[in-house]
């Protein structure tokens, strides 16, 4: 805590998010070590404003602001890391059902999402993870609440074909 | 599935992922950021601005030598009398080294081929080198299920696991579940990239079938002209970042010693610590990374001339230097470059 006044600092402002913020980047970007990135670069963009986020009364929405900017940013998405997969396990397009019969129906999932645009990914992560309002989700992302239905409509859609292709679907 | 059925399962799915998020770890990488915007006690800064005054009352007082320009010198360029092949040599070591740490229980037999059996399947590693590409099988007398058990509690010696378990299948019924692990950075030296392992099993009846594969590639050598070297007076930072929908051109920062000479240190140690790019030049296909493309240039401006570390920072771009305009080889690997050159500007 600040030694002069008892309020927290950038410091510890910082740390008592980070695992909550590092938990949101895995979902968001479907990997440990993108995720550990995101982090990074999120505290990097706001130690620039340190002293203005240690003065906030409510921190986490800013930061969390920062790190949908950076994760919706095109360099995040450009990553330079080895990726190592089988090479049919490689998912191009989630909305072609695999035909496979899945194992593991959250690894199932975890697999589609990694084939998500970044948007409707964190539309998902924010409504089912976050469990955020689609008001609140359309005020972050700046878009309009119709847009994350759509989003969510979607995805759910997708997914559904996804688990279960003989049923059919949105193919969206 | 019902809309309910299947927002509970995006919501088990994401919270089943929750362990991939180390709390310390976060902790501290915050801590790492965090800690130069601490704030000083009032005394502490008094005693600061005192001590100031004093060191600036006895610069003037004794006056100071014009003719010295204030400045960073890099240390010397590491004498290296390694060679590329040496390096594969090294790769190659690792990758067979790598390939045995499979944790598995003791009952399990090593089998000199491929199984009859295991689908055709192969992996993707890019970029790599395929022929230090090592691979090995196994069979184990255990269930596939006791087996992933056994993995979820052992991982391979200086080795991290890279994501969850996956799965996959194909038309005939073959269900092939994978993990796949990462060397810790730390334990890897710059003689070749870090070795990735891949260890997939399958039901064989009561045993389960195992193959391990790993991925790597050598580096090359770097040269002494690819050293950031002599007295560095001052750095010039350009960048575009990424800023949708159109990424954005940064207005230039200009370092200069003294003031900025920590940043300066810090980022010449930075170009200096990269290891050189891995051979063979592999082609990578990346998303169109918007326009103008995303860069950062460090000029380093030295007595001798000028020294440029170039990133293109999209699609395994990697580093480029130039010496008095000339290009000068090999490239090398960006690593962090990106990252302390942000941390190295701050809010400038």
């Amino acid at each position: 805590m600040n030694e002069i006044a008892g309020a927290p600092s950038f410091a510890d402002v910082v740390e008592t998010y980070a695992p909550a913020l590092l938990r949101l980047a895995v979902m968001l970007t479907g990997d440990q070590s993108d995720a550990e990135d995101l982090l990074q670069s999120t505290l990097l963009r706001t130690v620039r404003h340190a002293d203005r986020v240690a003065d906030m009364t409510a921190p986490s929405a800013y930061l969390r602001q920062v790190m949908l900017n950076e994760h919706l940013s095109a360099g995040r998405r450009l990553s330079r890391r080895v990726r190592t997969v089988p090479s049919d396990a490689v998912t191009t397009d989630p909305a072609v059902p695999s035909g496979a019969e899945t194992v593991d129906r959250r690894d199932e999932a975890w697999a589609w999402l990694s084939g998500l645009r970044p948007q409707q990914r964190t539309v998902l992560v924010l409504r089912y993870y976050e469990d955020l309002p689609d008001a609140e989700i359309a005020t972050v992302l700046g878009c309009s609440e119709s847009t994350v239905r759509s989003h969510a409509f979607r995805g759910l859609a997708s997914l559904r074909e996804r688990l279960n292709p003989s049923v059919g679907g949105d193919p969206s | 599935m019902t809309d309910d059925q299947l927002e509970t399962l995006l919501r088990d799915t994401f919270t089943s992922r929750e362990p991939l998020a180390d709390p310390d770890v976060a902790r501290r990488m915050a801590r790492s950021v965090g800690a130069p915007a601490r704030r000083w006690p009032a005394y502490v800064a008094a005693a600061a601005a005192v001590l100031v005054v004093a060191l600036v009352g006895a610069f003037l007082a004794h006056g100071h030598d014009a003719q010295e320009p204030p400045v960073v010198d890099p240390t010397p360029p590491p004498a290296t009398t390694a060679t590329y092949q040496e390096n594969r040599a090294l790769a190659a070591a690792e990758s067979a080294r790598v390939v045995e740490l499979v944790p598995l229980p003791e009952s399990a037999t090593r089998l000199p081929r491929k199984p009859a059996g295991w689908p055709g399947r192969g992996m993707i590693s890019s970029p790599a080198d395929a022929s230090l590409a090592e691979t090995a099988w196994w069979s184990v007398p255990v269930d596939a299920g006791s087996l992933e058990t056994y993995l979820t509690a052992h991982e391979p010696g200086g080795m991290h696991r890279e994501e969850g378990f996956g799965s996959s299948s194909d038309l005939e019924g073959h269900v092939v579940r994978y993990l796949s692990y990462a060397q810790d950075r730390s334990t890897t030296p710059d003689a070749y990239q870090p070795v990735s392992l891949l260890v997939q099993w399958m039901a064989d009846g009561d045993h389960t079938l195992v193959r391990a594969d790993t991925s790597t590639a050598a580096r090359d050598v770097r040269t002494p002209e690819t050293y950031v070297d002599g007295e560095v007076t001052a750095v010039d930072i350009d960048r575009v970042v990424p800023h949708p929908p159109d990424n954005q051109r940064l207005p230039p920062v200009h370092l200069t010693a003294p003031d900025d000479s920590a940043d300066i240190a810090r980022l010449v140690d930075a170009v200096n610590g990269l290891p050189a790019s891995i051979k063979p030049a592999f082609v990578a296909s990346c998303p169109y990374p918007g326009d103008p493309r995303p860069f950062v240039t460090l000029t380093f401006h030295t007595a001798a001339g000028t020294v440029v570390a170039h990133l293109e920072t999209a699609c395994w771009g990697q580093v480029e230097i130039r010496r008095d305009g000339q290009p000068v080889r090999p490239t090398l690997d960006p690593g962090d470059l990106t990252e302390v050159v942000e941390a190295a500007v701050g809010n400038r």
